[in-house]
């Protein structure tokens, strides 16, 4: 019984890591209106190490990054590399819910 | 230094190449990003591979096949092909809430030789590239010319475009306009009505050309970005 609460313990826990570290950043970028841009954007996204996976919105005009589980995003490196691919920051915003639900809530915004 | 690398790689690409060639995009390619773009008219051929070194520089290699009227041929014209190695500088960038425009200079060396008894040469080429983009419209201006021992080319290229939907990323957006060029030595400017097709990173164009001299002929451009 000992053993079974130590376990269930660990799992909890573990589960409590995960899901308090997995956040979304939500960044706004100014003249990002095409897919050629966006794309640019998206690749160098994808290529930082924390990013589990990327969501661009040229209409919401976001680009949104999740984070891995256990992993941190560095907001100003992501602004620096929107930087280098050519476009501005308007802003960045970490927000708890994932990226699946910001894609739903933009789409829910358009229709 | 990896951007270094990579001009080198670009460098010793061109240096190899079995073909005399040349990169005429004038496109600027976003850092980090290599594009590949090939272009066809009964005309011109021309195939492109460019790369971001950074946000404001691009360099590409390419070979170019142009058909021009020639006194000295049966069939009254010759090709001519060439190979450039192009930078492209992003002179001023303005992102607006509602699109973005940009202004470009380009140029670098080139090789050219006729095909028709034509020497090989060493020349130049430079331009410049002003757009303008929202998610309904597109236009752009090209000035371009090529320079080389006894051979000049000029040519004039503007782009006006129309979405009929503003796309998302996810989707293909589609587009129609017209294009209309002007080479020195050819008494029409060239108009071509075409439409475009992307989807996140791949980009096509057709058209047809409509004017006289060209009636009928065949554009088709096909990009992809990775």
């Amino acid at each position: 019984m000992k053993h079974f609460y130590s376990i269930a313990l660990t799992i909890v826990t573990a589960l409590a890591v995960n899901t308090s570290f997995a956040e979304t950043v939500k960044i706004k970028v100014d003249g990002m209106v095409c897919g050629f841009c966006a794309a640019s954007i998206e690749k160098k996204m994808r290529a930082e190490k924390a990013t589990a996976d990327v969501y661009v919105s040229l209409e919401s005009k976001i680009v949104a990054v999740a984070e891995k589980p256990g992993q941190k995003l560095d907001d100003a490196r992501l602004k620096a590399q929107i930087l280098d691919a050519g476009y501005e920051v308007k802003a960045i915003e970490r927000v708890s819910t994932s990226l699946a639900e910001v894609k739903a809530s933009v789409k829910a915004k358009k229709s | 230094m990896k951007h270094i690398a990579r001009l080198i790689a670009l460098a010793a690409l061109t240096a190899s190449s079995a073909h005399i060639s040349t990169a005429h995009a004038g496109f600027f390619i976003p850092s980090d990003v290599w594009m590949v773009m090939t272009t066809y008219t009964p005309t011109e051929i021309n195939t492109d591979l460019a790369y971001g070194f950074n946000r404001t520089t691009s360099g590409s290699i390419g070979f170019t096949r142009v058909k021009e009227a020639a006194a000295d041929t049966p069939s009254g014209n010759a090709w001519r092909n060439l190979i450039t190695l192009q930078g492209v500088y992003l002179v001023k960038r303005v992102p607006t809430e509602e699109g973005i425009g940009n202004a470009y200079v380009f140029g670098g060396p080139i090789v050219e030789k006729r095909e028709q008894g034509g020497q090989q040469k060493l020349g130049a080429a430079a331009g410049i590239w002003l757009d303008y983009e929202t998610r309904r419209v597109y236009s752009r201006l090209k000035v371009h010319g090529f320079k080389s021992e006894g051979w000049r080319r000029n040519e004039v290229v503007g782009q006006l475009m129309w979405a009929p939907y503003a796309a998302d990323y996810d989707d293909i957006a589609s587009w129609g306009g017209v294009q209309l060029k002007r080479v020195s030595g050819e008494r029409q400017t060239e108009v071509t009505p075409y439409l475009r097709f992307f989807k996140k990173t791949w980009w096509v164009d057709v058209g047809v050309s409509v004017n006289r001299n060209n009636r009928n002929d065949i554009f088709i451009n096909v990009m992809h970005t990775f």
